[in-house]
């Protein structure tokens, strides 16, 4: 053995005798057993938590260059992304990586609750969840707001005009989420701060308490019809079965990212993100981001007091869904009820989505 | 239980122990620190940013023709004043549904919002979409040479 390699192995078991962090990954990830029917589809959890990860990383970077104030911020994001060394790339990378966020934590979600994953004993893993899933919404919606382009001036707006329909104390939660009673700088420092600090430590820790009831729980086995566990399915080590399909995934997933960035980096740009704020100006045929078209279809349909209704139903519906369907059975064949609520739930979605799209 | 009936170990035992009374002491403690700290938080929280801006605009009458609208700023929110065929209506330009800026359509005569469809007549009142109330009014007056709008 060389001099060198001598030297950097004594350096490793100096560390590891201190602290046992190697042994502690090997128990990890080779004494850690899934079902061998965990395909590619159950990485999505992973691949959301890595680009979180993602947005972590460009969000700390982007903030280096970005003005926290509403009369500068569009004139930063422009200064970024035109003359600051591969500040397009880092600031683009952010955007579209939070879309990829909401859709790999969508399917994720899908995946889950058609699996009847959130079924004894992983109730608190799918609510935990189900936070994390809202907590990601709320952040690609304070993160939108900050360029305080007129998107973000005017989906601010309606949002928080929405609140104002709450019975009793719509018009102080209206008031306390702008700052005051119009939209301006007391809200852009509210989104400042939900955004760069509030939401993503709480998504820290639900992320860590969520991978920490996994990690208890395990992962659940493929469900068989008429029966309410997976039987016996044989079980593989974390690594490297497990790791080679997250590497898949996430690689797949950086692929997307960086081709969106590359190729086609205005793919979810609209007209009103590129022009800065104006107060008393609401352009013709505003629309928001694609994943909140459909919140504003059902705006559109239903008058403003509930407006939101439906869409709080259901979200609270499905976080208390463990608690309404007790039933031990798993596979979708046996939970029709559920099934056809979730398909209805994915349609309404898709068809909002392809109205405001369209029309 | 009566009292002859229980353990000579529990007839010894006082009712109120001193676990007990530290328990009470650590728990009232507890609630009034976070009332001590909570107070404070909530009242930083609930500031909210005063509206600012003048309560009266006046402009020149001869800027409106018939039909014509106008939009000026009252205390942060903007107005909108059309010159009719009998004098001039004030609204406010703030859409009642979630808070966009109506648009003046002067081929229709109508107020119409961006954001979901809604529409309003030159009074501000409902003609279509989802919005339930109709615009707020605001009072305007006009002489020969300027019209006054103040907010109500």
């Amino acid at each position: 053995m060389s001099e060198k390699s001598r030297r950097s192995s004594d350096a490793v078991h100096h560390s590891e005798a201190r602290d046992g962090l190697r042994a502690l990954l090997g128990r990890r990830l080779r004494h850690h057993v899934l079902p061998a029917s965990a395909n590619h589809v159950f990485s999505l959890g992973g691949v959301a938590a890595f680009l979180f990860v993602v947005q972590l990383v460009t969000g700390a970077m982007l903030l280096l260059h970005y003005t926290a104030d509403p009369e500068q911020a569009f004139d930063s994001v422009r200064r970024i992304m035109r003359e600051v060394p591969y500040g397009w790339l880092i600031r683009l990378v952010h955007v579209y990586g939070a879309h990829l966020m909401v859709i790999a934590v969508l399917i994720h979600f899908f995946h889950v609750a058609l699996r009847g994953s959130y079924k004894q004993p992983r109730e608190l893993t799918w609510m935990v969840g189900c936070l994390l899933f809202a907590l990601t919404l709320g952040a690609a919606l304070s993160g939108y707001i900050l360029p305080w382009t007129q998107i973000s001036f005017w989906a601010t707006t309606t949002v928080t005009a929405s609140l104002e329909s709450v019975p009793f104390v719509g018009r102080e939660l209206m008031s306390l989420a702008r700052g005051g009673e119009l939209v301006g700088a007391a809200t852009f420092r509210r989104a400042f701060a939900a955004h760069v600090t509030l939401i993503p430590l709480a998504m820290l820790v639900l992320i860590a308490l969520h991978l920490a009831l996994i990690q208890r729980n395990g992962l659940s086995a493929a469900p068989r019809r008429g029966h309410t566990t997976g039987g016996d399915e044989a079980l593989v080590p974390l690594y490297p079965n497990f790791v080679i399909k997250y590497a898949i995934l996430i690689t797949s997933s950086l692929i997307v990212l960086f081709m969106l960035v590359f190729f086609a980096p205005g793919t979810f740009a609209t007209p009103e993100s590129l022009v800065p704020a104006d107060p008393f100006n609401t352009p013709a045929q505003i629309r928001p981001e694609w994943y909140f078209l459909w919140v504003n279809e059902l705006a559109i349909l239903l008058p403003a007091r509930v407006a939101y209704a439906p869409q709080i139903a259901v979200l609270g519906l499905l976080f208390v869904l463990p608690f309404l369907d007790r039933s031990a059975q798993r596979h979708p064949l046996d939970r029709p009820w559920v099934m056809g609520g979730l398909i209805l739930v994915a349609l309404a979605l898709i068809s909002l989505t392809l109205m405001g799209l369209l029309t | 239980m009566s009292p002859d009936e229980m353990d000579p170990a529990e007839q010894r035992r006082p009712i109120v122990d001193r676990r007990r009374v530290l328990r009470l002491i650590m728990s009232g403690a507890t609630v009034g620190t976070a009332a001590m700290l909570g107070l404070p938080v909530a009242g930083y929280l609930s500031a909210l940013e005063e509206v600012k801006g003048t309560r009266e605009v006046d402009f020149d009458s001869a800027e409106l023709g018939p039909w014509d609208a106008k939009l000026v700023i009252l205390r942060g929110r903007p107005v909108s004043v059309v010159r009719t065929d009998d004098g001039y209506s004030a609204v406010s330009a703030v859409c009642t549904h979630l808070g966009c800026i109506v648009k003046w359509k002067k081929g229709r005569r109508q107020f119409f919002c961006p954001c979901h469809g809604g529409r309003f007549d030159v009074h501000g009142r409902v003609l279509g979409g989802p919005a339930r109330r109709p615009l707020d009014p605001v009072e305007v007056e006009a002489s020969a040479e300027k019209v006054v709008v103040r907010e109500v």
